[in-house]
């Protein structure tokens, strides 16, 4: 389409609607010559149905564009320091061709051993363990999970991990398997589990209702009320080796073990050998102590008189700073108390904070503080300092080493008051406290501990066990300038001292301290009051078998949902709970396959929940199970337990094809500071469109930056979603034979919503005329909205300015249906219901009937993110626990809304050649809110344009007959030729 | 000073030029890199990597793409093959990554800002979704502002073809988003 120019057409309005859409798309592109862009807007201006897709792309568009800058922009930091300075950058690049080199030879050579590794692992390093027969029937007390007595483990484990690890894994787990017969392992991917709500924290909460065994970090992980304590299957298990482990990587008892170790990472010092050399200093070696580090430090910050031009030392990070893992003579955390009042903490984060402020050895970065805090959230500054000739020292793991030998060298985190002591990163795996397979579980995650690390992207993670690293020579395949470094650690770690809890107090009692100079004590103190406790484990989860290995009779069934997967898969644990029959999976649809329509993607399961507009369409129609029949049978719900205004759409014919689900209601917001200001007290649900008119007036005031608007709709969609049904309209008149469009029907409903804008004012003159580029509009609205000047608004156009701009708004807001019309309703044409779906043809429709009935009456199975929806099922949406969930002032608008009567459609009964007619209807209305005709004149001249059309189908007979009434369309009004294709 | 006149001082062999090129272009070239491997350390690492195979392929270099639409490309097949070798590394993967090379509760707390709304985590979860040869081009449309020429020009695909993928992503991810209000 580029270049097009000279193919464009040259009578600009008349195009189809395929076509118009194909240009909509190439526009997106910037590939419309201006005849084609002209042509476009010309069937735009006359189509209301291609705008509406044109708004659609540009949301889309818009969306898209806001979502990738909101995840990138902040990932770098500007400045001097936010990139590594072009001169480092270009003597790496520089000697680019050798390390290149170095790593690659490396790489292979680690490959080839892990593969010799790998096929040789479960001979050499495995003996079959019948934990079962020695456990003896014993259920581990922290344990939920009964314990068959006296038995061989058997049954089903998931084990989760990693998308890049899930062959290597699925190998592993197939070796398992043929060694203990009665286990069967699934293998699936953590990232399909833990990233389908990226933004969320509790991936572990969500890895362990999903899995039995997943990835786990030792003390970096929060979720620890989700772990079984492995303790007594430690203990209990005859032929486990506590030494076997690298000292330190498994917690001292009586600490719980929520995790057993596979690997680890171990905090090293990188050091420039040049700069040593030069400052004749020896370079320092594994074991060396605090006091050796200080007088390197000191000796090897450069400062001019522009400032420190290389810095003695760069901490990686503060939170789990190893250097005070060091000074501590235990544990920052024991027993489940932070201990962060006692003396050798104060005496450590005052040593480290004196690298910063005292000895300025140092440099303190944005970075380090707590994201939230940070000025320019996301910087890794510190990693840009990590280079020979801006430091002389730097702390990272020894996993990232990347170095060639010639420049820098590895030593250890020096020594503290009581020793070696260096908190390793330990990775291992952790059994969900939902499991059911606990022994089977814990057989598993015994034979990965003994395998060598599978994550492969980093080789020279260290093995957690002594003799994983010699049958796999991993101290010989170390860097000869790691390996010393890297083995001292390891043979001299202790348990990690500051857990992520821990870690978050310190580094607020470092910002305190080196931000805002609060003594180190006070600093701490501070924390320490502001610590929480460890979550308690009182929610009880369930690893729901999957469905392949669905046992026992149970019935297995796999639901399909877009939105809310990662909360219905924990109700689905809760569900399984009560109903130890049924296993629930539940999935998004499947968008990766092709050749398949949206609804066949969902059609893919046994039930799922959809719009109630997918009935529309025949096959699925087709597809679904009546459910009258079920509901019948089922005794515990009636049609009448649901709302109307989401039930009606599903009854087709006097059958029910879906149980309503949710649906989100159409609210107004208002501020209320404007209420409270005028002594007005605030709307209420029921109140009329003559309430808010006179509210709108009375808020509605000033001229130009002080003028304020009653009510402000950016988007232009009130008319066409609500207006027509406030006011009952009922456009046909069938009174006289063939019917006609009552335009005059509408006039009051035209008239009372165009002298919004022309007579009083209440809110402004659309900015943009067009219809689907509504971003001046929005962007006007937001600027009044943010300041203070709009009283009342629709809540779709706030969601959209918090969305877009990601702030919220800093206001008290109330919620408030619609106000009701003549009609005595508030319309709501335009809001469509979801509703739970069954297939006709899945063997498991009576446990899909009691899992989405369980669903609907479910408070917690509904998104109330920003505009909330409203459970179908009444007494869920009255509920107290609803009502808490979304905020009992957005539960009682939405009720309210939900309670409206609804009338009819206003194009009720109208055969299909008089839907002209709406377009008509629609030009009269902008017209007189756009102030170039009045509504009379508006009307009229609809009036007339519909009685010629009429009359035309009349003479023509093209009542049933498109392709006839299309040609009257086109006669009397050519606009919309394109509107009515061929 | 003058791309051309740039790069004829660095095929020159002028020392200071190679720091002056890539002065000029390592933003660029970051961010590309960022947005196709959505990890800043190794978009630093990818980025070193690009200007490496930059300066070693520059006498090759005939002005027959600009300067830029060069680079992206070298930085396309490089971040490609980076992912590739690594297979898909996963969201654990790069908690492990984050674990071991720096902080990993500022990396959540970044992908938190990022995704703080609903709409936004749902976008972002849709463009995830789709593959690399849509993804891409929608990457490189919506976030690097090119044209579809210059798109084309980057991966080595018609114009028509990138049309096509965007028009296909679009339809995706318009499915994917039909329950979201954008």
């Amino acid at each position: 389409m580029s270049n097009s120019e000279s193919r464009a057409p040259r009578a600009a309005p008349d195009i189809s609607h395929d076509k118009a859409r194909r240009w909509l798309l190439a526009r997106a592109d910037n590939l419309l010559g201006s005849r084609e862009r002209e042509a476009l807007r010309a069937h735009l201006a006359g189509c209301p149905a291609c705008r509406a897709y044109a708004a659609e792309l540009d949301g889309l568009h818009a969306a898209v564009v806001r979502t990738l800058h909101q995840r990138w922009d902040s990932a770098r930091t500007a400045g001097p320091r936010g990139w590594p300075d072009a001169e480092a950058l270009a003597g790496r690049v520089r000697k680019g061709a050798v390390m290149r080199q170095t790593r690659s030879a490396l790489g292979y050579a680690v490959a080839l051993l892990l593969a010799v590794v790998v096929l040789a692992g479960g001979v050499l390093l495995w003996d079959r363990l019948d934990l079962a027969a020695r456990l003896g029937g014993l259920t581990p007390a922290e344990s939920p999970m009964p314990t068959p007595a006296g038995q061989p483990a058997s049954g089903s484990v998931i084990l989760a991990v990693s998308d890049a690890d899930l062959r290597r894994y699925q190998a592993l787990a197939e070796q398992f398997e043929q060694d203990n017969a009665g286990i069967t392992i699934r293998v699936v991917s953590t990232d399909e589990i833990a990233a389908n709500n990226p933004g969320e924290s509790d991936s572990v909460r969500r890895l362990a209702t999903a899995a039995d065994v997943f990835p786990h970090f030792a003390t970096l992980d929060s979720g620890e009320q989700y772990l079984l304590d492995l303790r007594p299957f430690i203990e209990l298990d005859a032929r486990f080796d506590p030494g076997d482990f690298m000292p330190g990587l498994l917690p001292a008892a009586p600490e719980p073990v929520l995790s057993l170790p596979t690997a680890a990472g171990y905090q090293v010092v990188y050091f420039d050998r040049a700069a040593f050399d030069a400052a004749g200093l020896p370079h320092p070696q594994p074991g060396w102590d605090m006091h050796e580090f200080l007088r390197a430090a000191q000796a090897l910050t450069v400062r001019d008189a522009t400032g420190t031009v290389r810095w003695g030392f760069v901490h990686n990070q503060l939170r789990y700073s190893p250097l005070l893992a060091a000074m501590l003579n235990r544990p920052l955390f024991e027993a489940g108390r932070l201990r962060l009042t006692d003396p050798d903490v104060a005496a450590g984060v005052q040593w480290v904070s004196d690298l910063f402020t005292v000895h300025q050895v140092s440099p303190w970065l944005e970075a380090y503080k707590p994201f939230d805090q940070q000025s320019q959230p996301g910087g890794q500054a510190q990693f840009a300092l990590m280079n020979p000739g801006t430091a002389a020292m730097w702390q990272r793991t020894h996993p990232v080493y990347s170095f060639g030998a010639e420049g820098v060298g590895v030593t250890t985190i020096p020594r503290g008051p009581g020793g070696y002591a260096a908190d390793p990163i330990v990775y291992g795996f952790a059994v969900s406290r939902g499991t059911q397979n606990a022994e089977a579980a814990y057989q598993l995650l015994r034979f990965l501990s003994h395998q060598p690390p599978q994550e492969t992207v980093f080789p020279l993670l260290a093995p957690a066990r002594r003799s994983v690293a010699a049958a796999t020579g991993y101290w010989d395949s170390l860097p000869p300038a790691l390996a010393p470094a890297v083995r001292y650690a390891a043979e001299n770690s202790v348990s990690p001292r500051i857990n992520r809890l821990a870690g978050e107090r310190v580094l607020e009692a470092f910002v305190a301290h080196i931000e805002a100079g609060v003594p180190v004590a006070a600093a701490l103190a501070q924390s320490a009051g502001a610590a929480t406790p460890l979550p308690a484990a009182t929610e009880v989860i369930v690893v729901p078998t999957a469905p392949a290995e669905a046992q026992g009779g149970a019935a297995a069934i796999t639901f399909r949902t877009q939105l809310l997967v990662d909360e219905l898969r924990v109700l689905a644990a809760e569900f399984q709970r009560q109903n130890p029959g049924i296993r629930v999976q539940v999935e998004r649809p499947d968008t990766m396959a092709t050749g398949l329509t949206e609804l066949q993607r969902f059609m893919q399961a046994d039930c799922f929940v959809a719009h109630a507009s997918s009935l529309e369409d025949d096959a699925l129609r087709a597809a679904v199970l009546p459910l009258g029949p079920l509901l019948e049978l089922d005794g515990s719900l009636r049609l009448e337990d649901f709302y109307a205004i989401q039930l009606e759409p599903l009854l087709e014919g006097g059958q029910l094809y879906g149980l309503p689900a949710y649906m989100r209601a159409e609210l107004m917001k208002y501020n209320r500071q404007f209420f409270a200001e005028a002594g007005l007290p605030e709307p209420s649900p029921d109140w009329t469109l003559d309430d808010f008119l006179a509210i709108a007036r009375h808020f509605s005031h000033g001229e130009g930056d002080e003028q304020s608007y009653g009510y402000v709709e950016p988007l232009d969609v009130v008319f066409q979603r609500t207006g027509l049904q406030a006011f009952g309209v009922r456009v046909v008149d069938d009174n006289v034979e063939p019917p006609t469009y009552d335009f005059q029907a509408a006039a009051e409903a035209v008239a009372w919503y165009a002298d919004l804008v022309r007579l009083y004012r209440v809110q402004p003159l659309p900015l943009s005329t067009s219809g689907f580029d509504r971003s001046a509009d929005v962007a006007r609205f937001e600027a009044l909205l943010r300041g203070g000047r709009v009283a009342m608004w629709p809540a779709e156009a706030s969601d959209i300015v918090i969305s877009m701009r990601n702030a919220p708004l800093v206001m008290d807001i109330g919620s408030v249906p619609f106000p009701i019309g003549p009609s005595g309703s508030r319309g709501a044409a335009m809001r469509l219901p979801f509703a739970y779906f069954i297939l006709a043809d899945s063997p498991n429709r009576e446990a899909c009937w009691q899992w989405i009935t369980f669903l609907a009456q479910h408070p917690r199975a509904v998104p109330v993110t920003l505009n909330p929806s409203l459970p179908a099922h009444i007494a869920t949406a009255e509920s107290e626990a609803f009502i808490a969930y979304a905020g009992a002032d957005v539960a009682a608008a939405a009720q309210a809304f939900m309670r409206s009567p609804r009338v009819p459609d206003p194009n009720a009964g109208q055969p299909r050649w008089m839907s002209p007619g709406s377009f008509w209807l629609l030009r009269a209305y902008q017209q007189a809110a756009g102030g170039q005709a009045s509504v009379a004149q508006g009307l009229a001249e609809a009036e007339a344009v519909f009685e010629r059309y009429r009359q035309c189908v009349i003479e023509r007979r093209a009542f049933d007959d498109y392709a006839e009434y299309r040609l009257c369309v086109v006669e009397v009004d050519p606009s919309l030729a394109s509107t009515y294709p061929p | 000073m003058e791309t051309a006149q740039l790069l004829y001082r660095v095929q020159a062999g002028e020392p200071e030029a190679i720091e002056d090129f890539i002065w000029a272009f390592q933003n660029r070239v970051f961010r590309l890199a960022l947005s196709i491997l959505d990890e800043p350390q190794e978009a630093e690492e990818a980025a070193q990597d690009v200007f490496i195979a930059a300066l070693a392929g520059l006498p090759g270099y005939r002005g027959q793409a600009a300067v830029h639409t060069w680079l992206y490309a070298i930085t396309v097949n490089i971040c490609l093959n980076r992912k590739r070798r690594w297979a898909r590394v996963g969201r654990l993967l790069g908690r492990l990554r984050e674990a071991l090379r720096g902080d990993p509760q500022a990396a959540a707390g970044l992908e938190q800002a990022a995704l703080r709304h609903e709409t936004s985590a749902a976008v972002w979860t849709a463009i995830q979704s789709l593959g690399e040869r849509h993804r891409l081009p929608v990457i490189l449309r919506y976030y690097h502002d090119l044209s579809v020429a210059e798109i084309a020009a980057v991966l080595k695909l018609r114009e028509g073809t990138v049309h096509s993928r965007l028009n296909t992503a679009r339809r995706r991810l318009k499915g994917m988003l039909a329950d979201v209000e954008l």
